[in-house]
């Protein structure tokens, strides 16, 4: 339990160095009284079934309510990963996942990006 | 059950120069594939102009500082070949250039081909691919010429993906002319069926076309493409299952039909293409077919109908169009300015999308020629005679019974007969159509036979039709597999028949014809109707799930629909609004389904 601990502390004090410290800007999970924590928190989703989405230049965008997007791109094998992990301090968030190809509906390469999925929230104790 | 069929169709096989300007031979491929499979552009580079003031220093920690290292200059002072970071993407990549002071410009490094455009004969005259305003020669529907641009937006896809044959396509029609010099290759078998499919009217392994409707349809979706040959088809390489549910005339009912779907469905078909359609009850076996294809991960293509109709007014609904299954995508027909033709049906709950449906070239199942008679000579009549009666302001030859049809009764004790021979040799299908109003006691009939030799067909003859009853006062059409009789001298008669008791108004026939069918392998024909519309979207939902194996029913109907462009004429018409886009749909994407979220 005590490692356990210790590495989601690692954790955020990595993503500190990026994003964790403001939490802020718009969408910001509300603010609760009390003691803040920080939990690492996995999201799951569905494989999309578009090739484009599992292979190069495919993948995912994660987006939690007042932290950076968070990319999930094809790497190897049959499709790309659904799954990420995020540490977050105490709150409420939403989240939601888009799916994104290099292919644009002009032939070309700009890429494409789905709607979002629908959104789920969260409560960080 | 009415075939959803124009009978604006001439055989005009207008030759179209060679498009390409690069040498060719005959039959060879024109490009390859690219490189990635997916994109017009080398996976994980990009290229960077530098501004000019810019030094070499400052250019080389720019690429550094994305992570990114230079490939090449490309012999020029300030450009440079860029091997992008693993885990990015191009789109970032160039993103991230574009927003560097130090960067007039980045682009993708684009890979070039001969242009996707195929070398087949007919090609140009196919404006549902490639809208370029042309005239279509063959083209009886009018407007015969079109707005460039108004067209499916194909060429672009066809970049991407030409060869749909991991993905079996049903054509549930009149059956298909599996020897069709452009269908022939890509025709689906079987170890148990050869022939490419079944036969659901004469309960047989042969599909083979006796009409032409079905062999058209197949060849919108699948007739090779890229071969120097004819046309070709939203897909230049297919697997193509004949299911022949529709006759010679082009009916069916709903045993051949329901049949023709289960058939598809158990063999492997994962789209279904029903270029059919009729009005009346809501038919609950034909739903539950469509049902069981949803079940089975089936897309189910049809057409909204030719009737300029509603679907959705609750007095005019059109099966299969009107049923609501999810795996259903209806289509209504756009003319060449892409304005909603004027014999398509819509409705903004029933009809989903629309496609290019008029005056569209493709493969037909040989050559047809249609004989018309006005009654005029060569007839042996007793009882009957010939007259003239204005029908919409048309004055139309008539043949009668009695004489001052409609306004008089027929006689007791009648065997009226008119009968002509007629050399239908040369031919492996003839169709007996003609239009009539009648009004016949129950205890007389009208009767319609034919025998193959010369002679009276009431003497010894074969059965047609035994009708009585009356029309409602309307005239309406009557068509009959005439392909027994086929010979030099084939008799057709009609006959009036009556006892001592009760008369009626009689009848009056008009618009005789017998249209016949010659095999061929060679032969195309140019006509109209949302018929021909389905088979665009059918392709579509063919190279959409060939493009991407793991899509199901919903993923592929999702993309037809938000995949589509917004046409005016379809606003307020359809669920959509949308004419269908191929390279708009290969390039949606989902939105990604089943999020959930575990904190530790």
């Amino acid at each position: 339990m005590r490692r356990a601990i210790a590495g989601m502390l690692g954790s955020c004090a990595l993503l500190l160095a990026v994003s964790c410290g403001g939490g802020g800007g718009g969408g910001s999970p509300s603010v609760q009284q009390g003691p803040v924590t920080s939990h690492a928190v996995t999201l799951n989703w569905a494989s999309n079934h578009e090739s484009g989405v599992n292979k190069a230049g495919g993948g995912y965008k994660v987006s939690v309510s007042g932290q950076p997007t968070i990319d999930v791109p094809y790497v190897s094998g049959l499709t790309t990963t659904t799954t990420t992990s995020i540490v977050l301090n105490t709150g409420s968030y939403s989240m939601t996942v888009r799916a994104y190809a290099a292919l644009d509906a002009q032939g070309g390469v700009t890429g494409s990006l789905s709607a979002a999925s629908t959104p789920i929230t969260i409560n960080v104790p | 059950m009415k075939n959803i069929l124009s009978l604006r169709s001439i055989i005009i096989a207008a030759l179209f120069g060679a498009l390409l300007a690069a040498p060719l031979s005959a039959g060879a491929a024109p490009f390859s594939s690219p490189v990635s499979g997916d994109a017009n552009h080398v996976p994980g580079e990009v290229l960077v102009k530098f501004k000019p003031a810019t030094s070499a220093n400052a250019r080389t920690a720019t690429v550094a500082n994305q992570g990114h290292s230079v490939l090449a200059g490309l012999d020029r002072t300030g450009w440079a070949r860029v091997k992008i970071g693993a885990g990015q993407t191009v789109a970032e990549s160039l993103a991230a250039y574009r927003n560097d002071p130090n960067v007039e410009y980045a682009q993708p490094n684009y890979i070039y081909h001969i242009a996707a455009v195929p070398v087949d004969t007919q090609y140009g005259q196919l404006w549902a691919f490639k809208n370029t305003g042309q005239t279509v020669t063959s083209g009886t529907y009018l407007p015969n010429t079109g707005t460039a641009g108004d067209d499916m937006n194909i060429e672009k896809a066809w970049d991407i993906i030409t060869d749909c044959s991991s993905v079996v396509v049903a054509v549930v029609d009149s059956g298909v002319n599996y020897n069709q010099e452009d269908l022939s290759a890509n025709m689906w078998s079987s170890v148990t069926y050869t022939l490419h499919g079944y036969n659901y009217v004469d309960n047989n392994n042969d599909p083979m076309d006796r009409h032409g409707h079905g062999t058209h349809v197949a060849g919108i979706i699948g007739a090779a493409g890229n071969n120097a040959t004819g046309s070709t088809g939203v897909c230049w390489k297919a697997s193509i299952m004949a299911v022949r549910a529709l006759d010679a005339t082009g009916s069916g009912t709903t045993a051949s039909i329901i049949s023709a779907i289960n058939f598809a469905v158990t063999n492997g078909a994962k789209v279904i293409n029903m270029s059919i359609g009729g009005g009346g009850a809501f038919d609950q076996a034909y739903s539950d077919a469509i049902a069981n294809a949803q079940t089975n991960d089936v897309v189910v293509v049809v057409a909204a109908g030719n009737s300029n109709a509603n679907n959705d007014s609750g007095t005019t609904p059109t099966y299969p169009c009107n049923f609501s299954q999810a795996n259903l995508v209806c289509v209504a027909a756009l003319d060449q300015n892409y304005a909603l033709a004027s014999f398509s049906n819509y409705g903004t709950t029933s009809v989903d999308v629309g496609a290019p449906g008029t005056n569209i070239l493709s493969a037909w199942a040989g050559s047809k020629t249609v004989i018309t008679d006005d009654f005029s000579t060569g007839w042996t009549m007793t009882g009957w005679s010939t007259g003239s009666l204005w029908v919409n302001s048309v004055l139309y030859p008539f043949l009668l019974d009695p004489s001052n049809f409609p306004n008089g009764t027929y006689s007791n004790n009648a065997d009226d007969r008119a009968y002509k021979p007629f050399n239908l040799s040369g031919n492996d299908v003839a169709v007996l159509n003609f239009y009539a109003q009648a009004a016949v006691f129950a205890d007389d009939s009208f009767n319609i036979k034919y025998r193959s030799t010369v002679g009276d067909p009431f003497s010894s003859g074969v059965f047609l039709d035994s009708l009585n009853g009356t029309t409602g006062g309307v005239i309406v059409p009557f068509s009959y597999d005439l392909s027994p009789c086929i010979s030099t001298t084939c008799s057709v008669g009609f006959q009036l028949l009556t006892n001592g008791s009760n008369v009626d108004q009689g009848v009056g026939i008009l618009a005789f014809s017998i249209n016949t069918l010659a095999l061929n392998n060679t032969s195309y024909n140019t006509i109209s109707g949302t018929s021909m519309a389905s088979p665009e979207v059918a392709g579509l939902a063919a190279m959409l799930r060939a493009y991407n194996p793991q899509y199901t029913y919903t993923d592929v109907v999702n993309s037809i629909k938000k995949g589509g462009r917004s046409a005016a004429s379809l606003s307020g018409k359809t669920t959509t609004g949308k004419a269908v886009d191929v390279m708009s749909s290969l390039a949606y994407i989902n939105a990604p389904t089943g999020l959930s979220a575990t904190v530790h």
